[in-house]
């Protein structure tokens, strides 16, 4: 008797198991997706990244010097270039920030019936490819551009400025190319806040001001990190930006990488370089979706 | 008696729509003041305006014997119980409650100290440091009515604080909310549609419809003395009959004639309404002694436990609700019988 009920229990145990395996094979497409767009190429990368290449050619050497090389190679070159990006990156995100939350917060509580009019106004600078607006700033801002030739007709300045072609150039770039697109996060935030709060607030006693600071801006906080989310992952590895505003002091480390893959032809070492600034994305990554909570992120993009 | 608040021929317009129109009324210093109607009567925008939520397109409100109209409402002595509570999702029981103290900047061992006694008021003593989301409707309604009452306000306002609980806790409510005012004193103006809430908790009453006020006083005045139709329906579901006074008679087209008080002050021939209590009502095969016997037909019964409602339809077509406590009931009519309503004339009242 006993024997037959622990065999029927094994064998349900079983069942349930393969009923298990049963929904992890509808998983099979996405992981698929990933598995053959995504992981393929980083774990040839992966591997690289521990080979030695040796004039044009790449021996599977099975080393940790490339990652070695990052601490020591050019007197430390390559952790000051990781640095300043990461320095670049959190004031691009700040910066941003700072110019979309204004204009959230104004097509929220002032939009009326035109909000979603100035939403889709706001997000018109992506009917223009990226590098045409860097462009255009350039135009702007640039040596020879419509500021200083403004100013100098004003007799404001004598001789042009060299605003272009540093790395304050390429944050600059980088701000007014991300606000935009922060505005839509921080307005979706603003927007589930209860606007009677804010009248609970001031019959409390509360001025606009501390409303705002005690009311709003914790309650948008979801919407402010899923904004970071957005610009600091990207921005740390951002390679066009710096190629096209940044001359030779706004270097970031994806500039550090392109030379790596191209100019140097030490395609391990890109590959270290790649999976240090992997490993760097991912926990930040990590530690903001911890923060903001999965489903808050995801509903908000 | 000092009052604390006063309304001056306030009136409020929202485009073309007037949502108050030409209300007046003051409320006593320590008063549980209602304002009762229908939804759309305009009770809440009065709330509001008191609060300084709305500003009155015309007219004069005064809090505390002071002018209100251009007084932000974060400057007012007014606090407010809302509807849906607005408990600030992001702060504890504890941080809501001392919210307006901080605000004012009171010593943090004040602070401390008030919201402990408030705590203590409704019975949540150790919930300080509880999120919003893990309390029940009922405790949340309790830290939304402290958050309020800590500030010490001249005036508290509750519009339709109950609206969201299921009536047992709404009862329960009703009880609480009559023993906090009791104990701290303060004036309470709530706003709400619920009849049964207003005259238990009221020490007088302002029926509102379509931005009026009809009548105000003491819930049994309300009750017993309605002045309009309206009210008289609106709160305990009078029967209302319509006819010409003559000589202690209505005379009723199709029924034939109420028998009711004399009324000196009604002219002959004048168009009236009697109103009569459901409860009032007797129903049964046979009835005696009573001044007003009419016949019926039963068209629907509800059998509700402590009370059976019936819906009588009398000979000229009108349906009557007639409600009938179940203790002591020797049996219940079944819809399609024939029947006899009647009631005695003192419980046939005039309503001019």
């Amino acid at each position: 008797m006993k024997d037959d009920t622990t065999i029927r229990e094994r064998v349900l145990s079983i069942f349930r198991k393969m009923k298990k395996l049963g929904y992890y094979w509808r998983l099979f497409p996405a992981v698929f997706w990933l598995g053959f767009f995504l992981v393929l190429p980083l774990s040839v990368m992966f591997i690289y990244s521990f080979w030695t290449m040796f004039r044009f050619e790449l021996f599977p050497t099975w080393t940790l010097q490339n990652y070695l090389d990052i601490f020591v190679r050019a007197e430390g070159l390559y952790l000051r270039l990781l640095s300043k990006s990461i320095g670049m990156s959190i004031a691009v995100t700040l910066g941003a920030i700072a110019l979309a939350y204004p204009a959230a917060y104004y097509i929220s509580t002032r939009g009326g019936k035109y909000k979603y009019v100035l939403l889709a106004l706001i997000m018109t600078p992506y009917m223009v490819s990226w590098v045409i607006l860097i462009f255009g700033w350039r135009m702007v801002i640039g040596y020879t551009g419509l500021l200083n030739a403004v100013l100098m007709e004003a007799g404001l300045i004598s001789e042009p400025m060299r605003l272009w072609g540093n790395w304050m150039a390429v944050i600059f770039v980088l701000i007014v190319s991300w606000a935009p697109w922060l505005v839509l996060p921080i307005f979706v935030s603003l927007e589930k806040i209860d606007r009677t709060l804010l009248e609970a607030g001031a019959d409390l006693g509360a001025r606009p001001s501390e409303n705002f600071r005690k009311i709003t801006l914790p309650l948008s906080m979801p919407g402010l990190l899923v904004a970071t989310f957005f610009v600091l992952i990207p921005t740390f590895g951002e390679f066009v930006a710096p190629v096209l505003a940044g001359g030779a002091s706004g270097a970031m480390i994806g500039t550090a990488i392109e030379a790596a893959f191209k100019r140097m032809h030490n395609w391990p070492f890109g590959s270290a370089l790649s999976f240090l600034l992997l490993t760097i994305a991912l926990i930040t990554s990590f530690v903001l979706i911890r923060k903001t909570g999965l489903r808050t992120l995801m509903e908000s993009l | 008696m000092k009052i604390d608040v006063e309304l001056k021929n306030v009136t409020k317009k929202f485009g073309d729509t007037v949502a108050v129109d030409n209300v007046s009324f003051k409320v006593e210093k320590g008063e549980f003041f209602s304002l009762l109607g229908p939804s759309g009567c305009g009770k809440t925008t009065t709330l509001r305006m008191i609060a300084g939520f709305e500003k009155p397109t015309e007219g004069e409100v005064y809090v505390g014997e002071e002018l209100m109209v251009d007084v932000p409402p974060f400057k007012r002595p007014t606090n407010i119980v809302f509807q849906n509570l607005a408990l600030f999702p992001h702060l504890n029981v504890y941080d809501n409650i001392s919210f307006g103290l901080k605000i004012k900047k009171l010593p943090k061992g004040e602070i401390q100290k008030k919201v402990e006694e408030m705590l203590n008021l409704v019975r949540l003593s150790g919930y300080e440091k509880r999120k919003i989301k893990q309390l029940s409707g009922g405790e949340q309604q309790r830290v939304a009515i402290v958050r309020a009452l800590v500030n010490e306000p001249t005036v508290l306002l509750l519009d339709e604080p109950l609206g969201p609980l299921d009536l047992k806790l709404r009862e329960e409510m009703v009880v609480e909310l009559k023993r906090i005012h009791r104990e701290v004193g303060t004036t309470f103006i709530y706003v709400t549609h619920d009849q049964g809430e207003a005259l238990t908790m009221s020490d007088r009453i302002a029926v509102m419809k379509k931005g009026r006020t009809l009548q105000i006083g003491t819930p049994t005045e309300i009750y017993e003395r309605p002045k309009f139709g309206f009210v008289a329906d609106f709160i305990g579901r009078s029967n209302l009959f319509e006819g010409s006074y003559a000589d202690s008679v209505v005379e009723v087209d199709g029924l034939g004639r109420i028998i009711v008080e004399p009324e000196p002050h009604v002219s002959d021939k004048r168009s009236v309404l009697v109103g009569v209590k459901p409860e009032k009502i007797s129903i049964g095969r046979t009835l005696k002694g009573l001044d007003n016997i009419f016949d019926g037909e039963v068209k629907e019964t509800y059998y509700q436990g402590q009370v059976t409602t019936y819906r009588v339809l009398l000979e000229n077509d009108s349906l009557i609700t007639v409600v009938v406590l179940s203790s002591g009931v020797k049996e219940i009519f079944r819809s399609g019988e024939k029947v006899k309503v009647g009631w005695s004339k003192e419980d046939a009242k005039l309503i001019i």
